[in-house]
């Protein structure tokens, strides 16, 4: 077979592979803890009322529309449950402190008074920094924008304009709700409604519910996973070698991928005395040293699971010399920090520089 | 640097496989061309972050996060030598954190190239959420800048007003070069009449 074909076709196996595999996300807060609600339920207050000429799917009303949404998530293998808040509470601030109450609103602007720029749609969220736990959520569509309902491929108006599918973006705004990211924001390419961009389709797909899964499992203990990736932070840079670290409260196997190649076990249940409170145990910690020199200098994807649920993740771009490991080589460099003249010393074990005075 | 028959292959199949992807439109945000981002920024800057800080809006009770960009290189617009963007999103003060969903977050030290539109106005002041973050990764080997999206997936290139991505396989010297984008901007900024 002539050598182009094979390299193509192999090529394709490949990307058609991963485009079916799971590349779920889930909603993270400041220092990579991942978003949960503790009883697997949140209620749904609905302020969207209901436009001037009802409905032809899923209406008459905007709210019947979310309602439907809502029940596109539940499925036999998910714990996670919205319930509909009945009487709701009109006066609602979708904006307002955390009221345990998810509200979904029409509004001209976005909390704090911002305008929504280009956006549709906006899903804010409230969570313990600690834990990941949500305290609330609240989402509000841009008033402004031509919404409807439909199903099927996107529609556009006669003056070439994409007319917004209510039903399909609510589902979408409802998976942040419940705790999933958008795929697509890193780096993945997977068929889902959580991708940041509105297409075709109209309902959760196999990886939107793999994602609702992994977080509440419906089969025996439905408490999530709950650690944190601590280094390498995301958006951040790497090099020499250093250690992925950070914490899980209870599992059997932590496991580490880097750009989704094979797993690597990671050493668990070292002392960490301040998961205490978030965990109820010390013995959380996890830990592996890492190479960085063993990959291509550029961006990188580092994904840590516990059982198999993802735990965090973290892009990062690694910077090298270009070789697994340097030798032989020394020197100082003193550069100004922080007000302060600072001497960094290349140390050939860690393959990076550390500090060795600071003036 | 010269390219291998093979190489250029996989380039050509990731580009085809990527323009097959279906047309879509952003969920939270609405789809920009190239030219809607060039046209609708208020701001194009090339700049390294330098601070992030967090900051309390008493009056509107949101957080904020301040995100600054120094070392600028203005393409449009008039910022300054830095310039500060504001994000609704923090820390609050009772210690909960608020999170906007999608909208991308920084690190000290990266460089990146923004298209900003609505600071101090909008929720997110980059043009169209994501789409106004690209972000620049430097290859010290080879001398060279490469421009990647918000999502760190490589931009092999601005193709039809789209810029074209790779998911996998783009190495450094394959990537759309931070030159070869300024130009770009550049251009686009000549064609619309636009001038910095």
């Amino acid at each position: 077979m002539n050598r182009y074909v094979v390299v193509f076709l192999s090529t394709l196996v490949i990307l058609l592979s991963s485009a079916r595999g799971h590349a779920f996300v889930r909603e993270s807060g400041q220092g990579g803890v991942l978003a949960f609600w503790p009883n697997a339920t949140t209620s749904l207050n609905l302020e969207v009322g209901c436009p001037n000429t009802p409905l032809s799917q899923w209406g008459p009303c905007w709210t019947d529309a979310v309602m439907d949404a809502a029940n596109q998530w539940p499925h036999p293998d998910t714990a996670f449950r919205f319930t509909i808040q009945s009487p709701t509470t009109a006066t609602a601030d979708p904006c307002g402190d955390a009221d345990n109450t998810h509200t979904i609103a029409f509004r001209l602007t976005t909390c704090g008074n911002r305008g929504f720029g280009s956006s549709l749609a906006v899903t804010y969220f409230l969570l313990n920094p600690a834990t990941g736990a949500f305290v609330d959520a609240d989402t509000v569509f841009a008033a402004g924008q031509p919404w409807t309902t439909y199903s099927g491929p996107l529609q556009t108006n006669a003056a070439g304009t994409t007319v917004y599918d209510f039903h399909r973006v609510a589902i979408h705004e409802l998976g942040h709700v419940l705790g999933l990211d958008h795929p697509d924001d890193f780096g993945q390419h997977v068929a889902a409604i959580m991708n940041r961009t509105v297409s075709d389709i109209d309902t959760p797909q196999a990886d939107d519910r793999a994602g609702a899964h992994a977080i509440y499992p419906a089969a025996g203990a439905t408490a999530p996973v709950t650690g944190v990736l601590e280094n390498p932070q995301s958006n951040s840079a790497v090099s020499g070698i250093s250690t992925v670290s950070g914490w899980v409260c209870s599992a059997s196997q932590v496991t580490l991928q880097i750009d989704a190649t094979a797993s690597l076990a990671v050493p668990y249940g070292s002392l960490r005395g301040d998961t205490q409170a978030a965990c109820g145990a010390v013995n959380t910690g996890f830990g592996l040293l890492v190479n960085w020199n063993n990959l291509t200098p550029g961006p990188h994807q580092v994904v840590v699971s516990a059982d198999g649920v993802e735990v965090g993740r973290a892009a990062v771009t690694v910077a090298s010399f270009g070789t697994d490991f340097l030798r032989g080589a020394s020197g100082t460099v003193v550069v100004p920090f922080n007000g302060r003249s600072v001497t960094l010393q290349w140390q050939e074990s860690l393959q990076n520089f550390v500090i060795s005075d600071v003036q | 640097m010269r390219k291998s028959p093979v190489k250029i292959f996989l380039l050509a199949v990731g580009i085809v496989f990527c323009s097959a992807l279906p047309r879509a439109h952003a969920t939270s945000a609405i789809e920009m061309t190239f030219a809607d981002l060039v046209a609708h920024a208020e701001v194009i800057a090339v700049g390294t972050v330098t601070d992030i800080r967090e900051q309390w809006d008493a009056a509107q009770k949101v957080p904020l996060t301040l995100v600054t960009f120094s070392d600028l290189t203005v393409l449009k617009g008039n910022p300054g030598n830095s310039m500060t963007l504001e994000f609704v999103g923090g820390t609050m003060p009772n210690g909960l954190v608020m999170v906007v969903s999608g909208v991308p977050r920084f690190a000290v030290g990266e460089k990146t190239v923004v298209f900003s539109t609505g600071n101090h106005q909008d929720f997110c002041p980059l043009t169209g959420v994501w789409q106004g973050l690209l972000r620049v990764t430097a290859d010290p080997q080879l001398g060279t800048e490469t421009v990647s999206d918000s999502a760190h997936v490589p931009i092999a290139k601005i193709q039809n007003g789209k810029f074209m991505k790779f998911s996998t396989g783009v190495t450094a010297q394959e990537a759309l070069s931070l030159p070869d984008l300024i130009q770009a901007i550049q251009a686009e900024l000549r064609q619309s009449g636009t001038h910095s």
